[in-house]
Order: structure tokens, then C-alpha cells, then sequence
């Protein structure tokens, strides 16, 4: 059955696993919740690997975004599979995935900090 | 030569067989949303004073190719709650599809998914904080 070549690529794909963590975050942030702020979307496309786990570090992608992981107050995660995924999971070398982070901003006195479109803004006051 | 003609178009007419089932399978869409309602404090980072383990697993089914339900939330304070804990921390998520859940998948075309996950946090209970 030449079909079954076709079928191989997406038993594959099952052996993956996404694992989120938080490493390099500072203790008593990043709190979940569900939250209307920012929200960011990235999509991990890993090329085939014989690797069974793959990690994905929230600190790092807040970091691509410049946002700190003690400016969030309240997060979520959102791992999606899209049509561009699913798409590209077809593709026998590509494992593809998109992780949302939906948050809300702390400003450090304590004070929400979001502006009105939900992108961030930090307040600073000096005494 | 003209066997190789044939061989040709016979694989031809294989990938064209296939095709429709690749469409299906490519369309399965589906979203898993980790949050919490607020009623215990769940901290994505580590904290100190936050030593019991416990590892909360489960699965999420979805129908129609993920348009039912478009969305499964998976509520953390509530899961982690259940198992006695107050406060917990360092909560790390894993998200996969085993062999037979993707086979399933791919038997009925799409239309019945499974996916699992594991998420694991450490915490306090309420004696830990007698102490």
C-alpha cells in the first residue's frame, strides 16, 4: 500500500511532547488567571527530532516579546493547533505547534497596569 | 519502459486516493486552555515553602474535526484543590498524543480526537500551614 507512506509522518508526530515550564522566573509572579490584557502568540516549529520531549520556557518567549516575568500578574497558556499546524505536521520532517499566553500586567505599585488596547505599560514612581 | 509507465501512474492514482484523507486529518483544530478561577493561588514559578507533589492527568476529547468544543479549558486551582492543596507552585505542563490516540484519530477520519496532559505543581496543604 503506497498510502501507508503518506500515513507514517502523522503517526510520528504523536511522539512528541510539549513541556512548559517557567525557569528563570522570579518566585511570587506569574500567577494564573484568567486575565484580559496582552496576549502572544508563538507557534514552536521544531524540525524532526529524536527527541520525545520538547520544552518550551514561558520566560523565554515573555522575553522575545520584552515583557518581564515580574511585570505579569495573571497568565494562561493556550496550546492550539492551527490549520498552518496542522498544515505543517503533514510535512514528515516538521513538528508544529502554537502556544498563546494570555495575560494581564502588574505595575510594581501595585496598580493594574494595562492601557486600553491591552498593550503594556510599566510605571516607575519615584518618591 | 511501459511497465514503468504503469508503476508511475499507479502511484499517481495512490496519492490521489490519499489526498482526501490527508484534507481531513489536516483540518483538526483544537485548543486546551490552562487558567485558573482564583480560588487558591496557582504561581507558574517556584516558591520555597511549597513541597508536596502532585501530578494531575487527564484527557480532552474533541469532536468534528476540533470544532467541538472549540476550546477546553482545564481549570488548575480547581484540579489542584481536589487533591488538598492551598497554594501551589512551580507548575509545569505537558501536553502529548500517545500511539493510540492519534490512530483512533486517524481511523475516524478527524472527526474523534484525544489528547492528553499532565501537569505537575508543588504545594502546600492546610497542615503546612499550622506550623
Amino acid at each position: 500500500m503506497k498510502s501507508s507512506l503518506f500515513i507514517w509522518p502523522l503517526l510520528f508526530s504523536c511522539s512528541h511532547q510539549y513541556v512548559i515550564n517557567s525557569h528563570n522566573c522570579p518566585t511570587k509572579m506569574a500567577q494564573f488567571g484568567e486575565a484580559q490584557g496582552f496576549e502572544i502568540s508563538h507557534r514552536i516549529m521544531t524540525p524532526f527530532s529524536t527527541e520525545k520531549e520538547l520544552e518550551v520556557n514561558l520566560a523565554e518567549i515573555l522575553g522575545q516579546e520584552d515583557i518581564s516575568c515580574s511585570d505579569v500578574g495573571k497568565l494562561s497558556v493556550v496550546m492550539k493547533n492551527t490549520w498552518l499546524d496542522s498544515f505543517l505536521n503533514i510535512l514528515p520532517l516538521i513538528d508544529s505547534k502554537t502556544i498563546v499566553i494570555k495575560g494581564k500586567k502588574i505595575s510594581h505599585d501595585g496598580s493594574q497596569g494595562n492601557t486600553k488596547d491591552g498593550s503594556l505599560s510599566l510605571f516607575i514612581h519615584d518618591e | 519502459m511501459s511497465e514503468n509507465i504503469h508503476i508511475k501512474e499507479h502511484m499517481e492514482l495512490e496519492i490521489l486516493k490519499s489526498f482526501p484523507i490527508l484534507m481531513m486529518l489536516l483540518v483538526g483544530c483544537s485548543a486546551i486552555d490552562y487558567t485558573s478561577g482564583g480560588s487558591i493561588p496557582v504561581y507558574f514559578s517556584h516558591q520555597n515553602d511549597h513541597f508536596r507533589k502532585r501530578v494531575l492527568q487527564g484527557e480532552v476529547y474533541t469532536f468534528l474535526w476540533g470544532l467541538f468544543p472549540k476550546e477546553h479549558k482545564v481549570y488548575l486551582d480547581t484540579k489542584f484543590r481536589e487533591q488538598g492543596l492551598l497554594s501551589v507552585s512551580n507548575v509545569q505542563i505537558e501536553e502529548y498524543q500517545t500511539t493510540s490516540q492519534r490512530i483512533k484519530e486517524i481511523l475516524s477520519f478527524g472527526m474523534f480526537s484525544i489528547k492528553s496532559y499532565s501537569v505537575r505543581g508543588y504545594g502546600k496543604e492546610a497542615r503546612d500551614y499550622e506550623k
